[in-house]
């Protein structure tokens, strides 16, 4: 039964859609014949409203920190990553070229600290677009050193990651479109990647 | 750091946590970027998928299996997206609200926004806090007692009770 004593907190569990079904139906009919109360639980709804947007307000102020010192950071990843569509072997090649290049200047630090780069998506024969979407040109690359849990493994999605000792220098990506895998080639071994978006071992 | 310990500690909204996000900022951007999204829109939304995320942390039925990062990124592009389909609403939109479909005795009685964001910003302390921990950041009242010093759950669901009274006391002359 509703009345002033628990209005407010059947109000709030009805805002929740957490009410027992007989007290849910009470209160919408009591909204349907009680134009005060109606107004009531809107009321409640829209000052609990506010008071999460205020304290949403107050948490992004919090977040600020997030981009205090990434500002230059991104914007020099931009201009690496804001590169021409490629369209033969050859302009792969170079791209490859200068992102090692850059990645050479980056030099990943080898701490547990994992950092995010990029890596360009070398094809196997010049085809584009047997993935979903298309085959990205580059991926943003995390390579995890020292990861309590994975080594020698890999995810690959969005994101490559690669949890081992790797170094990006070493590092050449391809994409097979006739087995539809990703191709990493280190150190003189091939590693086959499945872009399930899962943690995996590496497979030679 | 580990998965496990970046979620404690965002569950806590613990710097360290937001130190963490950091380095996944540039990954974060990059679709939002190839949305053509300006960079303050951009900023704004990943802030917000980090405050979705900081939202289910707090229910206990809410499970994560993937990395934090790739959790993250699948939000930003999602929000990224739910704005564009938002703005080009709102482009199309002519500008004409339909007056004649709203009825005027349910539209005009509440107060507005402005009105309840100033009764809410007014409110003081513990008030605030106190409404601020049960609404938004999910606190439990027994939680509650702990962090505000109440003696038991029953007071912090009284003053909770006060509080919200005292909110709603506030803006019934705003009522017309």
């Amino acid at each position: 039964m509703i009345n002033d004593h628990n209005k407010i907190e059947i109000i709030d569990l009805y805002l929740e859609n957490a009410l027992p079904e007989k007290l849910r139906l009470e209160v919408e009919e009591r909204m349907k014949n009680d134009y005060y109360f109606r107004n009531e639980v809107e009321l409640q709804r829209k000052v609990i409203a506010m008071i999460q947007e205020e304290e949403r307000g107050e948490m992004k102020k919090e977040l600020d920190i997030l981009f205090e010192s990434n500002e230059e950071e991104s914007s020099h990843l931009e201009k690496t990553t804001s590169m021409r569509p490629l369209t033969v072997r050859y302009a792969i090649a170079a791209t490859v070229s200068i992102l090692l290049l850059a990645a050479g200047i980056f030099y990943f630090s080898r701490d547990t600290t994992p950092e995010v780069r990029y890596i360009a998506v070398n094809l196997v024969d010049g085809a584009r677009g047997t993935l979903p979407g298309g085959v990205p040109e580059q991926l943003p690359l995390i390579i995890y050193p020292e990861h309590a849990e994975y080594n020698q493994h890999y995810q690959l999605g969005d994101t490559l990651s690669l949890y081992g000792d790797f170094v990006v220098e070493e590092l050449v990506l391809g994409y097979e479109p006739n087995q539809e895998l990703f191709i990493l080639r280190t150190q003189g071994k091939v590693y086959l990647l499945n872009p399930n978006d899962q943690i995996n071992s590496l497979q030679q | 750091m580990t998965n496990a310990t970046l979620l404690q500690l965002l569950r806590q909204r613990d710097n360290r946590a937001y130190r963490e996000l950091r380095k996944y900022v540039p990954v974060f951007r990059k679709p939002l970027r190839q949305m053509g999204l300006s960079e303050e829109d951009q900023k704004d939304i990943i802030q917000e998928s980090v405050i979705h995320l900081y939202e289910k942390l707090q229910s206990p039925t809410f499970d994560i299996t993937s990395k934090v990062s790739t959790y993250l990124y699948g939000v930003c592009k999602l929000k990224g997206k739910e704005y564009l389909r938002r703005n080009r609403r709102t482009e199309q939109f002519s500008g004409e609200i339909d007056h004649e479909q709203a009825n005027p005795e349910e539209t005009q009685r509440l107060p507005d926004d402005e009105q309840i964001r100033y009764a809410v910003r007014s409110l003081g302390y513990p008030c605030r806090e106190l409404l601020a921990a049960f609404y938004f950041h999910q606190v439990r009242l027994k939680d509650l007692c702990e962090e505000m010093g109440y003696s038991s759950e029953n007071s912090a669901k009284q003053a909770k009770y006060k509080c919200m009274q005292r909110l709603k006391k506030g803006l019934q002359p705003l009522l017309s």
